[in-house]
């Protein structure tokens, strides 16, 4: 599961180095440590794949003759692989007549460079090849972005949240959902008009963003409505994080409006147990509490936790 | 980026001017240290898939640590091996063989001494 949209992640892409020779490691380290990328070299293919599988690289560049698996077995196995068979490969070989290109361009590799390299050209390569990439991720992603804040739409988080319960009921542990309402945000449209309450909605995706852990998933419920999706996360655990974004809101100041600040109210419900709930209604139970903590007054947390209402599942219940 | 300094019994790598790449390039010469011990017992023993292999990796990487003359000696030799028979006699491959020895021996002399 991608937890963060592409624009909100600003860590550098992973490249993936795999080559028998660890000249050709200390090397393309040193000579690429000016691009914004984090190399990670690898002489045994097995381990760069398992490593590939956990750390979603931007791009692999591979030599061809490696002693236990060699580059066009590793195009097979990454092109298998359905987490890594979008990420563009480089191949980097000293082999270079065309029968050695033509089966590294049928397996799927996207690049060939032979060495000995020039060194300015195969920088140049990588950063086409990064940019390819972003360019396929932010393809994948549009569908699934809402348009003017940069979060997950509501299409993507019904998909994710049906998967997190489904989670939950088969491996159990803890899972909170928060929705999130901005308060009086109609007012703001109305008064400062509606670019002002598109800068409230943008400001607060950025904090939302800014502010949740990377197991985190938020997105744009609809409206002046979000929600973050929160694995592995108690009610109690959930509410801290949650009112870190009260509070920041609440304390921000608006360039188009400085005399009135913006507020959120918010529901959560959540449970550290497995329990006995549907989808929709664990759903309709943070929407309850979202509705308690506007009618108490707005600018604050209500707060369920699942465990004490819903009894236990039953297959859990002994 | 000069070209790399060649005497007749010493080479300096061609980016030695670049003081982030100089603890680089000492452990690369170093290296070929090794890599000359293990061409000298391949040779001995007729080892021709051994040869290559270091040939190969040779030829692909000296050029970046600034050594052009090793990657090329280490690709002719490469090269020369691929109509040799596993079980052929090397002599053919002499020449190609003793160049880039004698190239890396001159990349280890052209180090200055500490």
């Amino acid at each position: 599961m991608i937890e963060t949209p592409t624009q909100f992640d600003d860590s550098k892409p992973i490249v993936v180095l795999v080559d028998d020779c660890p000249s050709i490691h200390r090397l393309l380290s040193a000579r690429l440590k000016s691009e914004q990328i984090e190399l990670a070299c690898f002489e045994d293919g097995r381990e760069a794949i398992e490593y590939a599988k956990s750390q979603s690289p931007s791009l692999f560049i591979l030599d061809i003759e490696m002693p236990e698996i060699d580059g066009y077995e590793m195009l097979r196995v990454i092109k298998d692989e359905s987490s890594l068979r979008d990420v563009p490969i480089i191949m980097l070989s000293g082999l270079s007549n065309a029968e050695d290109k033509v089966a590294a361009f049928d397996l799927g590799a996207n690049d060939y460079v032979t060495k000995p390299f020039d060194l300015a050209e195969l920088r140049a390569r990588i950063r086409a090849a990064l940019r390819l990439h972003s360019m396929v991720q932010m393809l994948a992603q549009r569908a699934q972005v809402d348009g003017l804040t940069g979060l997950w739409n509501r299409a993507y988080f019904d998909d994710q949240w049906k998967a997190a319960t489904a989670r939950v009921n088969r491996h159990g542990g803890p899972l909170s959902l928060a929705m999130f309402d901005i308060d009086h945000f109609k007012s703001i449209n109305d008064t400062y008009g509606h670019p002002a309450g598109d800068a409230v909605l943008e400001s607060f995706a950025k904090l939302i963003s800014r502010t949740i852990r990377q197991t985190d998933l938020a997105c744009r419920f609809g409206g002046e409505e979000f929600a973050i999706i929160m694995p592995e996360t108690s009610p109690t655990e959930a509410t801290a994080v949650c009112e870190r974004v009260r509070a920041q809101l609440e304390a921000a100041r608006w360039p188009r409006h400085p005399e009135k600040n913006v507020t959120v109210s918010i529901g959560i419900a959540g449970s550290s147990t497995p329990i006995a709930i549907q989808t929709d209604q664990w759903l309709n139970q943070a929407d309850e509490q979202l509705y308690a903590a506007k009618r108490a007054g707005r600018n604050r947390l209500s707060i369920v936790d699942l465990a004490d209402s819903f009894g236990p599942r039953l297959a859990d219940a002994g | 980026m000069g070209p790399e300094s060649q005497s007749s019994d010493r080479i300096r790598s061609a980016f030695w001017e670049e003081e982030d790449m100089r603890e680089l390039i000492d452990l690369f010469v170093a290296e070929l240290g090794t890599r000359i011990e293990d061409l000298s017992i391949a040779w001995q023993r007729q080892h021709t898939d051994q040869i290559r292999v270091v040939a190969h990796q040779l030829s692909g990487v000296s050029a970046g640590y600034g050594f052009s003359s090793i990657g090329e000696a280490a690709q002719q030799l490469e090269h020369a091996l691929i109509d040799v028979a596993p079980d052929a006699d090397l002599a053919c491959v002499q020449s190609q063989f003793s160049e880039l020895l004698d190239l890396c021996q001159r990349a280890i002399a052209g180090m200055p001494q500490e």
